[in-house]
C-alpha cells in the first residue's frame, strides 16, 4: 500500500501518511465495504483515492498532460530497441522521473494492474484518454532508459 | 516496446521497492490511538473485518504484499514446521488452539440461526486465505523473517479474534438460554 501510494504522491512521508490515514478510515468505515471485491482491492482503491486527492490538494493537476506530451513526443515510439534485460531498480528509478501525469497513469496500468476502463473512472478521464497518455508515458519511459544506456 | 511492458508486468511484485520509514508502525499505532475506538457494541462481522485490516496493514509493509494479491502458483509447500523446530512448535501449538476455537463455534447454541454460524465460519475461514498465500511466498523465499513473523502474527490475531468473539457470543447466551428454558416449562 505504501508503494501505491509513493508511486503517485512521489514524496515518502506523504505516502506513510497516506497508507496510515487510509487504514484507520478503511478501519472506521469498515461497515460500508460490501465485500463485492477482496479486501485488499478495496483497501487499494482507498489508498489510490487519498493519494489523487492530496496530490489535487498541492495543486498538482494530474490531468493536466500536454506539457509532459511535449517532452515525450520526440521518442519515436516504433523505433524502440528491443528489450533485454534491465534491473528491475533502474527502471523504478526511471519511473520515479517521469512526469507527474505519466507516472500515475503508467503506474496504474502496469503495476497496479488496472485496465483503462478502470483507470479512466479512476481519475476521471474517458478510457481513450487513458489509453493515449499510456502510450506516451511508455515511450517517455523507454526515453528514459534508453538515456542511461540501459537498452 | 513490448518487451519492456512484458517485464514490467512480470516483475511486478519487485518494484515494491520502497519501505516507509522505521518507527511507522509505532506512529500507526499512535494515530490509532488518537482516532478513538469508534465501534458501537459487538460484532463479530465487524471484527473480523478489521482483524483483516490489521493483517493488511501488516503485510502492506511488507514487500510480499502485491505478489499476495497477485496470487502465486499452486504446489507442494513447505510450512513453518519445515524451517525450524521453534516454529513447528508455535504452529502446532495456535492450530491446536484455532481448532478448539472452531469446536466451540460449531457446537455453540446459535438459537436456530444456523446461518449466523455458517457466514461465521465462512469468514473465519476467509482469514486463512491471508495464511495460505504467505505460506507460498515461504516456499519462494525459504527462511524469510518478515513472512514468518507476518504467518505467526495472523496466528495470534485469529486466535485472539476467535477468543473474543467467543466470549462475546457465550455473554448473550444466559438471556437465550432463559428464554429457551421458559419455553421448555411450557405445558401443552
Amino acid at each position: 500500500m505504501y508503494n501505491i501510494s509513493l508511486r503517485i504522491v512521489n514524496d515518502t512521508q506523504q505516502a506513510e501518511d497516506i497508507m496510515q490515514e487510509s487504514f484507520l478510515s478503511a478501519f472506521d468505515h469498515i461497515e460500508s465495504y460490501e465485500g463485492q471485491v477482496s479486501f485488499g482491492a478495496w483497501l487499494k482503491r482507498i489508498v489510490i483515492n487519498r493519494s489523487l486527492d492530496a496530490l489535487k490538494k498541492r495543486k498538482a493537476d494530474i490531468l493536466s498532460l500536454d506539457e509532459a506530451y511535449e517532452v515525450a513526443t520526440a521518442v519515436d515510439e516504433e523505433s524502440d530497441p528491443e528489450m533485454v534485460s534491465i534491473q528491475v531498480e533502474e527502471i523504478h528509478r526511471c519511473i520515479k522521473l517521469l512526469p507527474e501525469g505519466y507516472r500515475i497513469i503508467l503506474s496504474l496500468y502496469l503495476l497496479e494492474g488496472y485496465d483503462h476502463e478502470e483507470i479512466g473512472e479512476i481519475l476521471g478521464i474517458s478510457s481513450s484518454t487513458s489509453r493515449s497518455q499510456y502510450a506516451r508515458a511508455r515511450t517517455k519511459l523507454t526515453s528514459l532508459i534508453s538515456e542511461r544506456g540501459l537498452i | 516496446m513490448k518487451e519492456l511492458e512484458k517485464y514490467i508486468v512480470e516483475n511486478r511484485g519487485k518494484f515494491d521497492l520502497d519501505e516507509p520509514s522505521d518507527g511507522h508502525f509505532e506512529r500507526f499505532a499512535q494515530r490509532q490511538a488518537l482516532s478513538g475506538n469508534k465501534t458501537a457494541g459487538f460484532s463479530w462481522k465487524y471484527m473480523l473485518q478489521a482483524a483483516a485490516v490489521a493483517v493488511l496493514f501488516i503485510l502492506s509493509s511488507l514487500w510480499v504484499y502485491e505478489r499476495i494479491t497477485g496470487g502465486t502458483d499452486e504446489g507442494e509447500l513447505i510450512t513453518l514446521a519445515d524451517i525450524a523446530p521453534e516454529y513447528r512448535d508455535a504452529e502446532i501449538y495456535y492450530t491446536a488452539m484455532i481448532n478448539n476455537k472452531y469446536k466451540e463455534i460449531r457446537s455453540f447454541n446459535f438459537q436456530n440461526n444456523s446461518t449466523e454460524q455458517e457466514v461465521l465460519l465462512r469468514e473465519l475461514a476467509e482469514m486463512d486465505t491471508i495464511y495460505k498465500s504467505l505460506e507460498k511466498e515461504l516456499n519462494q523465499e525459504r527462511g524469510n523473517e518478515m513472512v514468518i513473523n507476518a504467518m505467526i502474527r495472523h496466528y495470534q490475531l485469529k486466535l485472539e479474534i476467535m477468543s473474543r468473539i467467543l466470549e462475546q457470543l457465550y455473554q448473550a447466551q444466559p438471556a437465550q438460554t432463559i428464554k429457551s428454558e421458559e419455553d421448555a416449562n411450557i405445558t401443552i
